[in-house]
């Protein structure tokens, strides 16, 4: 038992293959100890490898519904869904400072004003999508860090032109950089948990 | 026991069995079967992502170790799960006795 304890048995590690490639290892080794757990205590009791691999999967749960569970609660999620909601206060906070000082705004060429609703656009539907439950695991990741590195490039980038080019002393530009100085903050607390998240 | 009657209750069932001490998702999922004589079997994957979520919402914390060389993640309440496990369970109490009156069954227990 003890030798077949350790070796583990191809039906297991089938199963937990399929695990392997939606999950990051963390989930996975879990995963994993909890099968081995399993398939331990049915070979005891059956002292049969076969039987005791194939009542240890039986009892594990479908692989497809136990990814699902991961990526329903995934990290990923909750942080799309609070830049998700960081969007709107930022953007009023940028409208308003764009319409209130319009000597800046006409100073920008119309591909940039372009590029940066493009961007905007873009943004709002990585993170829309992977705030509901279509992405996988991985995917909703990869999402919503790029996402996440695209928000603080834009507000580092807004920060950065409005400091150089904008009208200096302006109240409502100065509340627009404050909130995008703090949704930057915020973004980069998020990546840094995600980093940790995906490993 | 069918998983539909248990929604809205694994959090609780699951914090419960880590009242008397830390415990790894196999362990908690076989406290889970034998203190309810095998009546609540839940498949071992799906206590896993329900782990993490109590983990994620400050009611558990988990440590690793090395156990027969495999990664073994272990679970520890926090204070905010004893709460939490508190609340589940007046909670119950509550339910049980509404339920219990609406469906006029004696009260438990029931003696002659």
């Amino acid at each position: 038992v003890a030798a077949h304890h350790l070796i583990g048995h191809p039906l297991i590690e089938q199963h937990l293959a399929v695990l392997r490639r939606a999950l990051p290892t963390d989930l996975v080794d879990e995963l994993a100890d909890g099968l081995h757990s399993s398939y331990h205590d049915q070979l005891v009791a059956t002292g049969d490898p076969d039987a005791a691999a194939r009542a240890a999967v039986a009892g594990f749960g479908d692989p497809g519904t136990i990814i699902a569970a991961y990526a329903d609660t995934a990290p990923a999620r909750r942080t799309a869904r609070l830049l998700l909601a960081c969007g709107p206060l930022t953007g009023a906070a940028w409208a308003a400072a764009l319409l209130t000082a319009p000597t800046w705004v006409t100073q920008a060429a119309l591909p940039v004003r372009l590029l940066l609703g493009a961007t905007v656009a873009v943004l709002a539907a990585l993170l829309a999508s992977s705030a509901t439950g279509i992405l996988g695991y991985r995917v909703r990741h990869l999402c919503v860090t790029a996402a996440g590195v695209g928000t603080l490039v834009l507000d580092s980038t807004m920060i950065a032109v409005a400091l150089l080019t904008g009208p200096t002393a302006h109240p409502v530009l100065l509340l627009a950089l404050a909130v995008s100085g703090a949704r930057a903050l915020l973004t980069i607390r998020q990546l840094a948990l995600l980093r940790r998240a995906i490993t | 026991m069918r998983a539909e009657v248990l929604k809205g209750h694994l959090d609780g069932l699951l914090l419960a069995t880590l009242e008397d001490g830390p415990r790894h998702g196999y362990a908690i999922k076989e406290a889970l079967r034998e203190g309810t004589g095998g009546r609540i079997d839940l498949p071992t994957g799906t206590v896993y992502p329900a782990l993490r979520r109590l983990e994620h919402a400050g009611q558990i914390r988990g440590a690793w170790s090395v156990v027969d060389g495999r990664r073994r993640r272990t679970y520890a309440l926090t204070a905010a799960g004893r709460r939490a496990l508190h609340t589940h369970r007046s909670s119950w109490r509550e339910f049980a006795a509404t339920v219990t009156a609406a469906l006029k069954v004696e009260p438990w227990p029931h003696t002659t």
